[in-house]
């Protein structure tokens, strides 16, 4: 269980990441215009980053969870969390962008 | 520079059949299968899958799909299909990718004990993926009123 444990660690962390990096990007120009420049186009280095926070992520949490072996309540609220993260994740970039919508 | 084609058809099939995949795993998993050799390849092929409609999109949306966009936000009637349709969809969709990666993560390690993990990650893969191919039908149908008022229809 101690990669399904540490890669749902990943999911959470890259899932928050995915929603705030938005949230930075569409309202800091700068950092915008360094994801396009960096990656050539804004979305893709968007992804990239991402990807290689949930790899970051759960490597860190694989290592730091050696001996840890989670009960069925744990696993119960394991799942909750990624529900929980999941439609956070969702409600952050649709909430953000409906608001977009409706200031202009 | 082309208006997306076949490039978007290859996407959305690989999309389409991520869900058909998905679809059948959560049937396994909510009828109780013991199945472990199928709850396994099922959970492979959807994250596969989804990957490879990832990749089949990279090319579509950086290169081709600007040129629709540039029509979709020109009008009103379309402009929110992109604004807020496009803009939702091509970023929750790396929450999705993600979501799809734990499939095999969860379905390869103690399945016994991570069978919830998985129905529920699934589940939510799959209602990820419907939403996406209704703000991808928005979109794709935007895009036709837009060439089609550029045209001078309408």
């Amino acid at each position: 269980m101690r990669a399904a444990v540490s890669s749902i660690i990943g999911y959470i962390a890259a899932a928050m990441f995915n929603s705030i990096l938005l949230v930075i990007k569409e309202t800091n120009k700068s950092v915008f215009d360094w994801l396009k420049a960096t990656f050539g186009h804004h979305w893709l280095g968007h992804g990239i980053l991402t990807i290689a926070v949930f790899v970051l992520v759960t490597l860190l949490a694989w290592y730091a969870i050696r001996r840890y072996e989670p009960t069925d309540r744990d696993i119960g609220r394991l799942a909750i969390l990624v529900v929980v993260f999941t439609a956070l994740s969702v409600i952050i970039i649709a909430g953000f962008y409906a608001i977009e919508v409706m200031g202009h | 520079m082309q208006p997306p084609g076949i490039e978007a058809g290859i996407h959305v099939f690989f999309a389409l059949l991520s869900l058909l995949s998905a679809s059948a795993l959560l049937a396994l998993l909510h009828t109780g299968s013991t199945n472990v050799k199928m709850i396994r390849a099922l959970a492979l092929g959807t994250a596969i899958l989804v990957w490879l409609a990832w990749l089949a999109s990279v090319y579509v949306y950086t290169v081709e799909y600007p040129v629709d966009k540039a029509l979709i936000v020109k009008y009103p009637q379309t402009a929110l299909a992109h604004k807020f349709g496009m803009e939702v969809k091509e970023h929750i969709f790396y929450t999705g990718l993600l979501l799809s990666t734990l499939l095999p993560i969860f379905a390869y390690t103690d399945l016994e004990k991570s069978r919830k993990l998985l129905l529920w990650a699934t589940l939510f893969v799959i209602l990820g993926g419907i939403v996406e191919e209704i703000l991808g039908g928005w979109v794709s149908i935007s895009a036709k009123i837009a060439w089609t008022l550029k045209a001078g229809g309408g």
